[in-house]
């Protein structure tokens, strides 16, 4: 039987993370990844937030609410910003190879979108801290590796704690951040990927599953 | 207000570049940035003397020094160095204290929005000195920010206008001697250093400048070509997008479908294939069509 590593372009910044936050254990970091029945309310709202922007970010337009299909709505009046259009929304991108340690990984993911040679994320979060959190995640270095894409640009919106008079969610600000393809990412990325599989090795068994019957290509 | 969404498909050549490079006091940042075309130094920290190849600068003690730079006083000039950004925006922080003294506090530190307007004074300024045509090189020092058990070096600057000062800098290069006698700068971001690179560039070895009086004019050149070449790929790559978006709408059957996803190549490094597939798929479902795994091709949805 070929066991095979599942890798989400995301789970390199849990270690990340894990390393920068210093009251976090070995099991806090263990249990997010877990496979969870329930997502929680702040990734809820997220997914919330994505459905109700790809329609608005697919054309050139003012937009001051936006509703999901769940019926969540949001307030973007207090938004002083702007964000390019979103040429092709939400697609997955799927990677197999094999590490220098040789263990067969597939690494996926999913992108809010694309435009041209640019892939697009968008991200909402309760508290703004700055562009470094976003500089130094792998995520943006795996997809620019593994797919040929040459930017990746993070619409960072920012929501306020307080819900709107009409129930909205009030989301206040947005920060684009951009971030491009350079020599080392692949050494980098690389050196991320090397770490995770050493640790799911150890920590993670359930992250290998049998491939002995998936073509090693991106389906 | 509100979020606006905007058409970039067109984007015009870039002229103009704002270039930030921080590293420790004496590595050169100053005299790097006098090899920048035509150079006009703004002298916050009051340390161009210092340099062995000072060009024009002035001396500045007051942000109303500066605030409102005509295009006669950057007659000549096709570069504006502001040395250091930490000390530039010490001195909009004094500016605003004189001029809006409600936005500081009583121990003299501005409020949230005296940081608003910090950011908003700052920005502006950077923004009228592009449409001057001038490049901006920011000079940063640099500090060691913990986190967790890894050091990592940024630029030193005060708080919420680091994060402007990343998003409006089109590349952020780190100045640093990896071995005695050698000084790199590096473009590229790493887990010990911040970096931004939007053209793509290796680590530069610094030379010897009296061999190389233009060294960063080059540099800065170099980005810009890199840059507008990358722009016409991308415009082509979004008419690319917008072609075939056009021509799977015309299509009509499973076989035209099926016909287009075999055309596609299985060169996964190519971004616009992953496009390409989506655009196909959301044709199907349009056509009531869906995916046989086992065949790897669309058929019609049995009524």
């Amino acid at each position: 039987m070929t066991t095979r590593l599942k890798i989400s372009v995301t789970d390199l910044d849990q270690l990340l993370w894990y390393d920068r936050i210093e009251d976090m254990s070995l099991e806090q970091l263990v249990d997010r990844f877990k496979p969870t029945a329930e997502p929680s309310p702040a990734m809820a709202l997220g997914t919330s937030f994505h459905a109700a922007l790809e329609e608005a970010a697919a054309r050139p337009q003012a937009v001051d609410h936006i509703t999901a299909p769940d019926g969540t709505t949001f307030d973007l009046s207090q938004v002083d910003g702007d964000i390019p259009w979103v040429q092709v929304p939400e697609f997955f991108l799927l990677r197999f190879m094999t590490l220098p340690d040789g263990t067969p990984v597939r690494i996926g993911g999913k992108v809010d979108g694309a435009t041209g040679l640019e892939l697009v994320d968008h991200k909402l979060t309760g508290k703004w801290s700055g562009p470094e959190t976003y500089f130094d995640s792998y995520q943006w270095r795996l997809y620019l590796w593994l797919t040929g894409f040459r930017s990746f640009r993070y619409n960072v919106f920012v929501k306020s704690k307080k819900p709107g008079k009409d129930g909205a969610v009030q989301v206040t600000a947005v920060h684009p951040i951009q971030c491009y393809r350079y020599p080392g990412i692949e050494a980098d990325c690389l050196t991320g990927l090397s770490r995770f599989a050493a640790f799911a090795t150890a920590h993670l068994p359930w992250r290998f599953f049998d491939d002995s019957k998936t073509s090693p290509r991106a389906l | 207000m509100a979020l606006h969404i905007i058409r970039s498909t067109d984007p015009l050549p870039m002229t103009t570049l704002v270039v930030t490079i921080y590293g420790q006091p004496g590595i050169g940042k100053t005299s790097l940035a006098f090899t920048a075309e035509r150079p006009l130094m703004l002298d916050f920290d009051h340390g161009a003397h210092r340099s062995a190849f000072r060009k024009d600068s002035v001396r500045v003690d007051s942000w109303v020094d500066v605030a409102n730079l005509t295009p006669e006083d950057l007659a000549g000039y096709k570069t504006i160095v502001l040395d250091t950004a930490g000390r530039a925006l010490d001195a909009i922080t004094a500016h605003i204290g004189r001029t809006q003294p409600k936005l500081t506090s009583s121990s003299g530190n501005l409020t949230l929005q005296g940081y608003g307007e910090l950011k908003a004074v700052f920005l502006a300024w950077l923004k009228r000195v592009r449409q001057l045509g001038m490049d901006v090189v920011i000079l940063a020092h640099d500090t060691e920010d913990k986190s967790g058990d890894d050091l990592i070096v940024r630029p030193d600057i005060q708080g919420g206008s680091k994060s402007e000062l990343y998003k409006a800098s089109d590349a952020i290069g780190y100045m640093y001697r990896p071995q005695r006698g050698q000084t790199l700068l590096d473009f590229n971001p790493s887990d010990r250093w911040i970096g931004k690179n939007c053209a793509d560039l290796d680590p530069v070895p610094v030379p010897d400048f009296r061999q190389s009086p233009t060294f960063f004019a080059d540099v800065i050149q170099s980005m810009k070509d890199r840059v507008n070449q990358l722009t016409d790929e991308q415009r082509a790559a979004v008419e690319a997008i917008e072609a075939a978006r056009e021509i799977y709408g015309a299509m009509t059957t499973a076989e035209d479908i099926n016909t287009a996803v075999t055309s596609l190549s299985a060169d996964v490094s190519n971004p616009i294939l992953p496009q390409l597939k989506k655009l196909l798929a959301h044709r199907a479902t349009e056509l009531g069509l869906e995916w046989d795994k086992e065949n790897r091709q669309y058929r019609r949805v049995a009524s």
